[in-house]
């Protein structure tokens, strides 16, 4: 009995570590050939551990993109400002859907899940056509308040609610002499964070990654975010790959910063509105 | 503190009728406990009250202001939940002073107010532990505390004892008829448990199906009930109910044993019920401190000891019913066996055809 479990333990071991090591690979060659040269990077085979080009990297990031720091301060102010749009948005309509009767509420929930269904693709067009109606090409603008609010998010956070919060707490609320803002603010919101941690790091890395949206809307390189700038770096001439290198891992060193804080969280997020009674 | 009035209440989900027509005053300072099976429309009567719930028809006046269209916190009243809920994440004393905080109450007023609440509830050692550190009855009394502090007119509780254990709920019983000795404030009190309604209730409204069966004091209540529902509601174990048939005026045949009473009955259908508490049934004649004794042979199937008292289940003809008696008025009867049990005319009920009571006249 002790020797079978201990050999599908190992069995799993080996499982997760190739698991980890295949997940693992990428952000460990970006690390590296942010250190090499091109013709180092190109050779054959290539180099597999650290070398001594960083700063020449630097360089030639800088000077080919020089708005780098602006945009990844435009990606730092998009991600923020979509993230607490998020987590206002959903928790308030997640409570509602959740705590409240009202009319054509089924309809409207399921108006919601639907929009799930949809490619993203497919709103993309229609999006940047209104953005360019109203003028909001090459403005944040137009990539945080399409953003702003997410059937996904609405659904996570109803879903919490109703399991995590009894109903007669907020009509204990109410009888306390609660406006209904107040008992969203001062009782509902403390009991969930949990899910708006979860939901704040979901949207905050999906937006700080979001490719496909800025490209369409943001023409002007100043105003890219930081996955369209280190797109760019591959548009003419030679690519640089070690200063592609050198972007990519400053642009993902806030996510890895931000998981490691938080990835107790986020698993316990995840898992928390399955479990509660 | 206030007089509450329920006038022609109702309440509908779509087609489904909850509440029926409900009317009731009550006094300023009484205490009034709605009492029926779950789905009986009491908990719903009471959220009406509070303003957790809309009024389809009828009118709820607290005083004299009609509060139909207030909001709860216009109502000025306090509630006790069956859960409790509190705040989580909260100490005590925040749940306590958060309807206070809430009003902008003075912060002064406010430290007074939950340090009155606090003591007078045993809760000042706990003022700074968050609800989950707490007992059950902890947190009841925290719950209580919380409605204390609002100096309502009118509290509401809603089968507040429910989530206890038995030996808790016993305490928490006495605490609660402590607490409204004290503050004399109006009470409405909602539960399913009969003990609960007899041992606090200033008056019982019994409730089923929506309607009023009855409403009067827990003696009357045990004792004179108005139909077979409030009778076999009320006691434990229940009252017996035996088909009988009203042979004339002063005479009511039961099987083939018959019962001539002094008061006369008048039914315009001779079926009848007739109904008796177990423990108005005697073995001997000498135990029934009554002018008008009378009795009735019954066939002993089983018996079980209590301690103190037997339980005697016994049939005549096929109905079957149970006696209680003293253990120490007990025969040493046996199974099969036949024995005669009596019982003063007083505590006899006949109930017609329409499960209404049929009174006697003197």
């Amino acid at each position: 009995m002790h020797n079978k479990l201990s050999k599908s333990h190992i069995t799993a071991y080996i499982c997760i570590a190739f698991g980890a090591v295949i997940m693992l690979a990428p952000f460990y060659f970006m690390f590296v050939y942010a250190t090499h040269d091109n013709s180092s990077i190109l050779s054959v085979p290539p180099p597999m551990f650290f070398g001594d080009a960083l700063a020449e990297n630097f360089a030639i990031l800088i000077e080919r993109l020089p708005y780098f720091w602006h945009n990844l301060g435009l990606s730092f102010f998009v991600a923020i400002a979509v993230t607490i749009a998020n987590l206002l948005l959903c928790s308030m309509a997640g409570y509602a859907f959740a705590i409240f009767e009202f009319r054509f509420k089924e309809v409207l929930f399921a108006m919601v899940m639907a929009t799930l269904m949809l490619p993203p693709f497919l709103g993309m067009i229609p999006t940047t056509m209104i953005m360019s109606a109203i003028g909001w090409m090459n403005d944040p603008k137009a990539l945080i308040i399409p953003a702003a609010c997410g059937a996904m998010g609405i659904f996570l956070m109803r879903q919490y609610i109703s399991s995590a919060i009894p109903r007669e707490l907020v009509e204990a609320a109410r009888m306390d002499g609660c406006s209904e803002f107040g008992i969203y603010w001062r009782v509902i919101v403390p009991l969930i964070t949990p899910a708006v941690g979860t939901l704040g790091l979901i949207t905050f890395i999906g937006s700080w990654n979001n490719f496909m949206q800025p490209l369409v809307v943001m023409n002007d390189m100043k105003m890219f975010t930081i996955p369209l700038a280190l797109r760019a770096l591959q548009g003419t001439g030679q690519v640089p790959w070690g200063a592609i290198s050198a972007g990519a891992a400053i642009a993902v060193l806030p996510l890895l910063i931000l998981f490691i804080i938080t990835s107790r969280q986020l698993i316990a997020g995840l898992t928390a509105g399955a479990v509660k009674g | 503190m206030a007089q509450v009035t329920f006038k022609n209440l109702q309440k509908r989900y779509g087609q489904t009728e909850v509440v029926k027509s409900f009317d009731l005053e009550i006094k300023d300072g009484e205490f009034v406990v709605l009492l029926g099976p779950s789905g009986c429309g009491k908990s719903t009567t009471l959220r009406m009250l509070a303003g957790l719930e809309e009024i389809s028809g009828g009118e709820i006046y607290i005083g004299d202001t009609l509060v139909n269209d207030l909001h709860p916190i216009e109502r000025n009243i306090a509630m006790v939940f069956q859960s409790y809920a509190l705040y989580p994440h909260m100490t005590v004393r925040e749940n306590i002073a958060f309807s206070l905080k809430i009003g902008r109450v003075d912060k002064a007023l406010i430290e007074e107010r939950v340090k009155y609440a606090s003591d007078m509830l045993e809760l000042t050692p706990l003022l700074d532990r968050k609800p989950k550190a707490l007992s059950g009855g902890q947190r009841q009394r925290v719950a209580m505390g919380r409605a204390m502090v609002r100096t309502p007119e009118v509290f509401l509780f809603d089968e507040p004892l429910s989530n206890l254990d038995a030996k808790l709920r016993g305490q928490m019983r006495a605490e609660i008829k402590a607490l409204h000795q004290k503050l004399g404030t109006t009470t409405i009190y909602v539960t399913h448990d009969q003990v609960e309604a007899m041992t606090l209730a200033d008056r019982i409204v019994i409730l089923n199906g929506g309607i009023i069966e009855q409403i009067g004091t827990p003696k009357q209540i045990f004792e004179k009930p108005n139909n077979r529902f409030v009778a076999s509601f009320i006691g434990s174990p229940e009252m017996n109910q035996l088909s009988a048939e009203l042979t004339s005026s002063q005479q009511i045949a039961l099987g083939n044993q018959s019962i001539s009473t002094k008061a006369q009955f008048s039914c315009s259908e001779t079926h009848c019920n007739f109904g008796i508490r177990p423990s108005d049934l005697h073995l001997q004649e000498s135990s029934v401190d009554a002018p008008t004794v009378h009795s009735l042979e019954a066939l002993l199937n089983s018996q079980e000891l209590l301690g103190s008292t037997y339980h005697l289940h016994c049939t005549i003809g096929d109905d079957r019913f149970v006696a209680e008696v003293a253990t120490s008025e007990h025969l040493n009867t046996k199974e099969g066996e036949t024995l005669r049990l009596y019982f003063d005319e007083d505590r006899m009920h006949l109930f017609d055809h329409q499960d209404k009571v049929i009174l006697a006249q003197a």
